[in-house]
């Protein structure tokens, strides 16, 4: 009998974020989240107090997805970047940092917080504008027709993943890898762009980086007994292709978990190697020449089929289902008796042998245009493999998005700065209209403006670690680190000349309005999504609004 | 067991406590609260009676206020923090004038005052609210009619809304709301469509993660949360089957204790009896298959041959709603089969999830609700519900009033009770229905019942017209002056009316701005809604003022005789006593 305890009451918190424990906790979560932001961001080590796994990433996904947080309004927080993240696959970080700095900095001016939320949603639908108008400074668009934008986009997002430990060389071949991939999955005939083709990602471990690569097609583990003899025999294609999505093992497994009665007489184990000894000879009858099972092959049929010539690949597991079927145009069969329908047989254009360290793969070339290939990512050791595999997958999903708005923002903190800049610049020409319609004093307008801005610039700043100073020129409004070797900015549109004057970054300055930069030649280095930093911007808005907005916490400790 | 006495002034502390929680929430500069519990769930909202019905209550008089919160509630959907805060209002209101007159508290003198304060409510506020107050309201609506008369669904949604959620999320919401509203009316009756978007919300809106709240949109058809497992463009009218069992033999569903006899031949003869079903299947010449449960592969492979599109894993009530509003042709043979004709069947990405959509060929929508984190999202959503709940007592109420007028005049012709949205809206307003909100209602009332000449209580009257004041003083909360501002403005108004009615000419054009800025609209409350929150506080009060002691026992409340057991010690029983003069308001 369990014991019973009486009910202890619930802690309440009044005006939790004058609480001064709550705001400790948030300001940790802040520098846990901008010391990890940028190329140049601090690893996290990830490992709890009994031993175990130990995970060094500095990525917001793998971070928040294992921090528990103590906190509700934290909690709450975390919660929100994930689901960003799952939607976008980046500025996860940008949105942890911005919403954090947002709320820090409305507490800090005693702002009253409804005023502050009307102001911040003002100015977030003026973001909006300015970034999808054509007047934007911080937007340029993506050409498809060449490769070089998207390598840019696709190497931002590496260089900004330091737990991959790359060198310059390295990144370079990832980031060319990865739009080559990219540029696989879509598919040739325009008349059907209902759907992207796949990439599957293949890891292997103790390999150089180097000997990492895309292959058109897909690649599996070579069969047990496949000789290069056997495929040589086969000589060349297209060959036929049967696909099994139902076990082959011969057990009686679909019934489940039930009393089994068998009449006497009755072998069912016979009977059903018979049946698959029968549908061997069929396939052989129909002249297949790769027999693709999802699950376990009986091993009397596998060597009857290779008997007769006929290449067997068994276990091919669920991940791979869709790829193959998309590959080869089979359908899977899901019965043992029926015959093969001539439909759901597929085709395969050449089988090649590939090998890659220790391990021999079986590439399988597609006879028509599919989409399908194989992304082949080596790494020195595990932790590194599972960081580049996720950011691969994630770079690819960012071009992904491009695709459907066929821009970019620029990188290195350029946008936030020229953002906040510009927002500055029209708030305080027209303070006392905007101020009156939103029926908030003059004051608490410009002080929200003020807070808004000083968050965006605060995480321009957050990209810097070394101690540096940022600066921002008072022309383009673009950041500029000190550096004598480099003569651009931090994105690498402006290139420096003598006459150009700059300031350190969130200290006083006149305002002004940026100068967009006109037919220059130079390209940005670095670039940032621009749907997936759109949505972050705006859903940091929202979640910093909504955790101002809670006035009492109510803790249910039972 | 052990009693407890009942003093007024408990009833004060534990309606205060109750009024503590909620009243940061009133209005559209108050706050939020947040709710966690040790399982890791958290809860967000500044829904009133969400947040009490969150709230595990120990104190039986608190639980008993909850239960009369909970029913205003259920009647109207809207009002629960109005309620506690005039509720604790009204208390204090008693307690303070009995200590002005430094009178002993006895009980009976409490239940005296309950009950001329229920007098009150039948006679005086009833009085006021149909002779002054509803005049007025159609006075003050028709001369600005000009500028209400298309919005006022608009203004009526804003003004719910805009106390529930968050500054800046009010307008994104009240744009989709009404968006969808109009969407599904299509000019027809209005108050079957209220009561329709009503009672089957949950299928009618979707909920996605992960985006800001403007992603908020109206679809059309109906959004089913899974994706195809077998997908085929389709064309033109579709039709599709709706089945609710798997087409294999299942054997988990029938028990544990089962055994199967395995003949000769087995497996070509469940192979011909799959072969057998799908046959069936094909004669029928669907282009679609939505099943209530996973299909067998083989299944999946038939429709893959068969260009056919497979759904699987829907909520069978979704699948009820979908051959309800279709008008489903139930298959005789095979038992739960229905069949209904669509008009197309789409795939729809919304936030990072794949979902079908079907389209019916009665016009179907569904609202799409985004928001950042799950717990936001469920305040929203929760909103939205409120939004139609209230909608639905504005109208019935009004065509209940409207029935009641016409059964007097026996000459009217039967076909009114189909009221397009224009005729229902447009009838509210030049009823007097509704109110600008920020307090035009209390302060009217106030007004009203302070001037009241002819009732019999002016006491009770009183008490009940300052305590109403508590509610726009805790509106304007942050800025007493501004209280003070809006006060002054509108007695000035007021009086200027009053000259004005008995000269009978024109009315002057009333400046009541509530800080909407001068030029915008103010949203709009209906006054139905208001004067029954009144009279179920008064009710209240009067349940809370007629208990005389609270016993405590340690045995379960059965109506039948009671035996004692010392087993029943963990289970803890309050037994609330009421003083046996008024069995009549209990229940």
């Amino acid at each position: 009998m369990s014991r019973i305890c009486k009910k202890k009451p619930a802690v309440c918190t009044d005006e939790p974020l004058s609480n001064s424990n709550i705001c400790q906790k948030m300001a940790l979560l802040r520098n846990i989240l901008s010391s990890a932001y940028g190329p140049t961001g601090r690893l996290k080590q990830i490992h709890n107090n009994v031993g175990g796994h130990v995970l060094t990433t500095s990525t917001s996904t793998a971070l928040l997805k294992r921090v528990d947080m103590s906190g509700p309004l934290l909690k709450m927080i975390s919660t929100a970047v994930q689901h960003h993240t799952t939607c976008y696959s980046d500025c996860g970080l940008f949105m942890g940092i911005f919403t954090l700095r947002l709320i820090e900095n409305t507490q800090n001016n005693g702002l009253r917080t409804a005023a502050a939320a009307k102001v911040y949603k003002h100015l977030v639908e003026e973001c909006n504008m300015y970034l999808k108008g054509d007047s934007c400074g911080c937007k340029v668009p993506v050409d498809f027709s060449s490769s070089d934008s998207i390598i840019a986009l696709a190497r931002s997002m590496i260089t900004s993943k330091p737990a991959c430990m790359l060198n310059s060389r390295e990144t370079k071949h990832i980031s060319s890898l990865i739009a080559q991939a990219f540029l696989y999955s879509i598919h040739c005939n325009t008349s059907s762009v209902s759907c992207f083709g796949r990439t599957v990602t293949i890891g292997i471990e103790s390999q150089s980086v180097s000997d990492s690569s895309v292959f058109p097609g897909l690649l599996v583990d070579v069969p047990e007994m496949l000789q290069p003899a056997d495929l040589e025999r086969l000589g060349s294609g297209p060959f036929k292709v049967v696909l099994f999505s139902v076990s082959l093992s011969g057990d009686i497994s679909e019934v489940g978990d039930v009393t089994l009665e068998i009449h006497r007489g009755v072998d069912p184990e016979h009977d059903l190697l018979q049946q698959l000894l029968k549908l061997g000879e069929q396939v052989v009858m129909d002249k297949v020449s790769l027999f693709a099972c999802q699950k376990v092959v009986h091993p009397v049929l596998q060597h009857y089929l290779r008997k007769h010539g006929v290449v067997v690949i068994e276990r091919l597991g669920l991940a791979l289902m869709e790829p193959f079927v998309q590959l080869t145009g089979a359908q899977a069969i899901a019965s043992l008796c029926a015959s093969v329908p001539v439909e759901a047989f597929g085709m395969v254009k050449e089988f090649c042998l590939q090998s890659c360290g220790s391990r021999e793969l079986l590439q399988l070339l597609p006879s028509k245009d599919a989409a399908v290939s194989t992304m082949l990512l080596c790494h020195r050791n595990e932790t590194m493999l599972e960081e580049l595999k996720m950011t691969c997958k994630r770079a690819e999903h960012v071009l992904r998005l491009t695709l459907r708005e066929p821009c970019a923002l620029l990188g290195g903190g350029c946008t936030e700065t020229l953002l906040a800049t510009h927002i500055t610049h029209m708030s305080c020409s027209k303070a006392s209209e905007i101020a009156q319609a939103l029926s908030i004093s003059h004051s608490e307008f410009i002080m929200a403006v003020k807070a808004f801005c000083s968050s965006l610039q605060s995480v321009a700043l957050s990209l810097d670690h070394d101690g540096q100073d940022c600066l921002i020129d008072m022309t383009y409004a673009h950041r500029w680190v000190p550096d004598i070797y480099s003569k651009t900015c931090s994105c690498g549109l402006v290139e420096d000349r003598s006459n150009l004057e700059k300031t350190p970054l969130n200290t006083a300055y006149p305002t002004f309005c940026p100068v967009s930069l006109k037919n220059t030649d130079s390209q940005p280095r670095i670039l940032d999504s621009f749907s997936a930093k759109l949505n972050a911007l705006n859903v940091a808005v929202e979640m910093a609004n909504l955790v101002l907005d809670v006035k009492y916490v109510i803790e249910d400790i039972n | 067991m052990q009693e407890e006495c009942v003093s007024l002034q408990v009833c004060v502390s534990v309606v205060g406590a109750l009024e503590c929680v909620v009243r940061r929430c009133l209005g559209p500069d108050g706050g939020s609260v947040l709710f966690t519990r040790d399982t890791g769930e958290t809860l967000i909202s500044r829904h009133g009676r969400r947040l009490l019905s969150t709230l595990q209550l120990q104190h039986p008089m608190a639980r008993m206020v909850l239960d009369c919160v909970c029913a205003h509630a259920k009647a109207t959907g809207d009002g629960t923090k109005s309620f506690l805060l005039l509720l604790a209002a009204l208390l204090r209101g008693i307690q303070d004038s009995h200590m002005e007159r430094k009178g002993s508290l006895s009980i009976p003198s409490f239940q005296n005052l309950a009950n001329r304060l229920l007098a009150v409510s039948r006679k005086e506020l009833e009085d006021v609210v149909t002779h002054k107050l509803t005049p007025y309201a159609s006075m003050y609506c028709s001369h600005r009619s000009y500028r209400l008369e298309g919005s006022i669904l608009d203004l009526l949604i804003g003004g719910f809304i805009s106390g529930r959620v968050g500054i800046g999320q009010a307008d994104v919401l009240k744009r989709v709301l009404c968006e969808f509203y109009h969407k599904v009316s299509q000019d027809q009756n209005a108050s079957e469509t209220i009561s329709f978007i009503q009672s089957h919300f949950s299928f009618l809106h979707t909920a996605v993660t992960g985006l800001p709240i403007t992603c908020s949109e109206v679809i059309e058809g109906l959004v089913v949360t899974c994706d195809w497992s077998v997908w085929t463009e389709l064309q033109g009218p579709i039709k599709a089957l709706i089945v609710y069992e798997s087409f294999g033999a299942s054997f988990v569903t029938v028990g544990e204790n089962i055994s199967v006899c395995i003949q000769k031949d087995y497996l070509h003869r469940s192979e011909s009896v799959m072969k057998q079903k799908l046959a069936t299947l094909l004669d029928l010449q669907v282009d679609v298959v939505l099943s209530s449960v996973k299909q067998p592969e083989r299944v999946s492979q038939w429709a893959r041959l068969n260009h056919v599109s497979l759904l699987e894993c829907v909520d069978s009530a979704q699948l009820d709603f979908l051959s309800h509003i279709c008008a489903a042709e139930t298959l005789s043979h095979p038992p739960l089969q229905h069949l209904v004709m669509l008009k197309y069947c789409r795939r729809v990405q919304l936030g990072g999830h794949r979902y079908a959509c079907l389209g019916t060929f009665l016009h179907m929508h569904t609202l799409v609700l985004c928001a950042p984190a799950p717990g936001f999202l469920d305040q929203i959503v929760c909103v939205s519900q409120g939004v139609f709940a209230m909608l639905q007592h504005l109208s019935q109420s009004f065509c209940q009033t409207l029935a009641s007028d016409q059964s007097q005049s026996p000459s009217s012709d039967q076909s009114q009770s189909v009221l397009s949205s224009q005729d229902l809206w447009g009838g509210i307003l030049r009823a007097g229905g509704v109110l600008p909100v920020g307090g035009m209602f209390e302060f009217l009332l106030h007004h009203f019942l302070l001037n009241e000449r002819n009732s019999c209580d002016p006491e009770s009257c009183k008490l009940l017209a300052e305590a109403l004041l508590c509610l726009p003083r805790t509106l304007y909360s942050h800025n007493h002056r501004r209280f003070l501002n809006i006060q002054t403005r509108f007695l000035d108004d007021l009086k200027q009316w009053e000259k004005t009615k008995e000269k009978r000419s024109e009315m002057p054009e009333l400046k009541f701005g509530f800080g909407f800025g001068e030029s915008s609209v103010p949203c709009l409350e209906s006054v139905s809604g208001k004067k029954q929150l009144v009279v179920s506080v008064l009710q209240c009060l009067h349940r809370l003022l007629c208990v005389g002691a609270i016993l405590h026992t340690r045995s379960p409340l059965r109506t039948g005789p009671q035996t004692h057991s010392e087993e029943d010690e963990d289970e803890e029983e309050e037994k609330l006593k009421r003083s046996n003069s008024t069995p009549s308001t209990e229940g």
